[in-house]
């Protein structure tokens, strides 16, 4: 890539009667997409903003790609809540994100603490957990006393 | 022409090395990495560019990343041929003049007030979420490029005043007020919000393909600024187009090359289906016909999709397709919505011209039949 733009640049420079700011400025443009556009999937997150698209490219062939989170809060009444977010202002999409993450890190009793932290003080619950699903198994991987 | 000649060479070369590069040394690091042992340095690599593989090899078995890092080399290999191809078929001046794209002042005043006026209605309510951004700050961990250059998450005042910067500077630019610098300040600030909101562990592709447009509208304004006559060749709207097409073919380019074309069968696409549980997604999921025929559908519409950039006709067919792909995406997975920036950035595609012209004279019609009553 870099070979190309000394090139081109030799190329411009040989030219005498061409608007020279115009031409460099289109060519930078041109090769900044080109890098960006032919980015691995896999560093969709690394060079942001220059997202790679490869939405749903992997065939869910493992049971591991099923697999999925959910924290489920329990009030004083005994009653069980399946979704919090609302409660402490967490998209569900964003916490289903952060509880695999936490979960692979060995940090679930972290992200606990700091959801509880984020609860407003009129809310009744007792008890938080971290459930995670697989297919038909269902196993609790995380316990906090509120 | 001869050192033209060298440099297709040098392209043609270059992932025939590194892939034997790859093969005797690289690859077996991946391995090492895998199992704890590869050298330090090579760790540090990897978790400066690809941090989620701590948690991802947790998931997934050798092969999966073995896999993926032989994507890395072919699509190097891939990006360097094509540049050969580039190198050794054209000159700067051919290129551009060749894809370059005619672009009137009608056509560009149109364009640029329907861009920008779009991107305040698709972000004017941003600032509402920074109450939440502040709110998770415990748990920010900032992009990549945010962590690099130390950037923490920003109080709730901080958020405001630079939002105001925002729709200050989108002001401005509708005003045609200094519009190259507040175009480029625009498209910075949009990234930088967006930056926030991916800050915590996930990312989304709603406004891909309208962040890339406006990071190269400043480049048109300029462009367009510059040359002085009325209709004028625009390499930036090439690149416009380039990219929002190029996002599809490379989600297509991407399924084949990570699955084959074993993608597009009924029980991959039924299983997508069933993991987003929508009611027309599972109806769908039920007939044998459509399992079979629509993963089909989508992936020649992402592949045919770059098509739009050679051909004007196929933009006929292409751009009501992807309007049908996005709502499908929609109604059968609940992904995107049906007012979806990347239908939105369809304008680009428009002649505008021509749509003007049309529409001022259908006015000014229905001016003289009211007049004539």
């Amino acid at each position: 890539m870099l070979t190309l733009l000394i090139y081109q640049f030799r190329q411009l420079k040989k030219a005498k009667k061409v608007n020279h700011k115009l031409i460099y400025l289109r060519l930078g443009a041109f090769l900044a997409v080109l890098l960006t556009l032919f980015i691995p999937f896999i560093f969709q997150q690394t060079f942001f903003p220059f997202y790679r698209f490869g939405m749903f490219a992997e065939p869910v062939s493992r049971d591991i790609q099923k697999e999925h989170f959910a924290i489920h809060a329990k009030s004083a009444q005994g009653l069980i809540y399946s979704d919090i977010s609302a409660w402490v202002g967490i998209r569900k999409s964003n916490m289903d994100y952060l509880l695999r993450n936490y979960y692979y890190r060995h940090e679930l009793d972290s992200l606990l603490r700091r959801t509880a932290a984020l609860l407003p003080d009129s809310s009744s619950l007792t008890e938080l957990n971290v459930l995670r699903i697989m297919n038909t198994d269902t196993t609790k991987v995380a316990r906090l006393e509120l | 022409m001869k050192s033209q000649k060298i440099i297709s060479a040098i392209f043609f070369l270059t992932p025939i090395v590194v892939s034997i590069l790859y093969l005797v040394f690289f690859r077996s690091l991946v391995e090492k990495s895998y199992y704890d042992q590869a050298p330090g340095w090579f760790s540090e690599m990897v978790e400066a560019v690809y941090p989620r593989f701590e948690v991802e090899k947790e998931r997934f078995e050798l092969s999966f990343f073995q896999n993926k890092a032989d994507q890395i080399v072919i699509r190097f290999g891939l990006v360097s041929l094509f540049l050969a191809l580039l190198a050794f078929k054209n000159t700067q001046s051919r290129l551009f003049s060749y894809y370059s794209r005619p672009l009137s002042k009608r056509h560009f005043n149109a364009l640029y007030y329907i861009f920008y006026l779009g991107l305040l209605a698709y972000t004017w309510d941003w600032y509402q979420d920074f109450p939440q951004l502040t709110r998770m700050s415990d748990f920010y961990q900032g992009v990549h490029i945010f962590r690099w250059i130390g950037l923490d998450i920003l109080n709730l005042k901080t958020f405001y005043v630079l939002f105001a910067a925002y729709l200050l500077s989108l002001l401005l630019v509708l005003l045609k007020i200094k519009n190259v610098l507040f175009s480029g300040l625009l498209a910075l600030l949009l990234v930088l919000f967006q930056g926030y909101f991916f800050s915590f562990e996930k990312i989304q592709h709603s406004y891909t393909t309208l962040t890339y447009a406006s990071l190269i509208m400043p480049f048109l304004i300029f462009e367009k600024k510059v040359q002085a006559t009325s209709v004028s060749l625009s390499f930036g709207l090439f690149l416009i187009q380039l990219c929002i097409a190029s996002a599809y073919f490379l989600a297509g380019l991407e399924k084949i090359l990570v699955s084959g074309f074993n993608w597009a069968s009924a029980e991959t696409f039924r299983t997508y289906i069933q993991l987003h549980q929508q009611p027309w997604g599972m109806a769908v999921a039920d007939s044998e016909f459509l399992s079979h025929v629509l993963p089909w559908c989508g992936l020649l519409l992402q592949l045919g999709f770059i098509s739009i950039l050679f051909s004007k006709k196929a933009s006929y067919a292409i751009l009501p397709l992807g309007i049908l792909f996005h709502w499908g995406t929609r109604l059968l997975m609940g992904i995107g919505s049906f007012f979806s920036t990347w239908i939105f950035v369809y304008i680009f595609f428009l002649n505008w011209d021509k749509i003007v012209l049309k529409l001022s004279s259908k006015l000014s019609s229905v001016r003289k039949s009211k007049n004539g009553r």
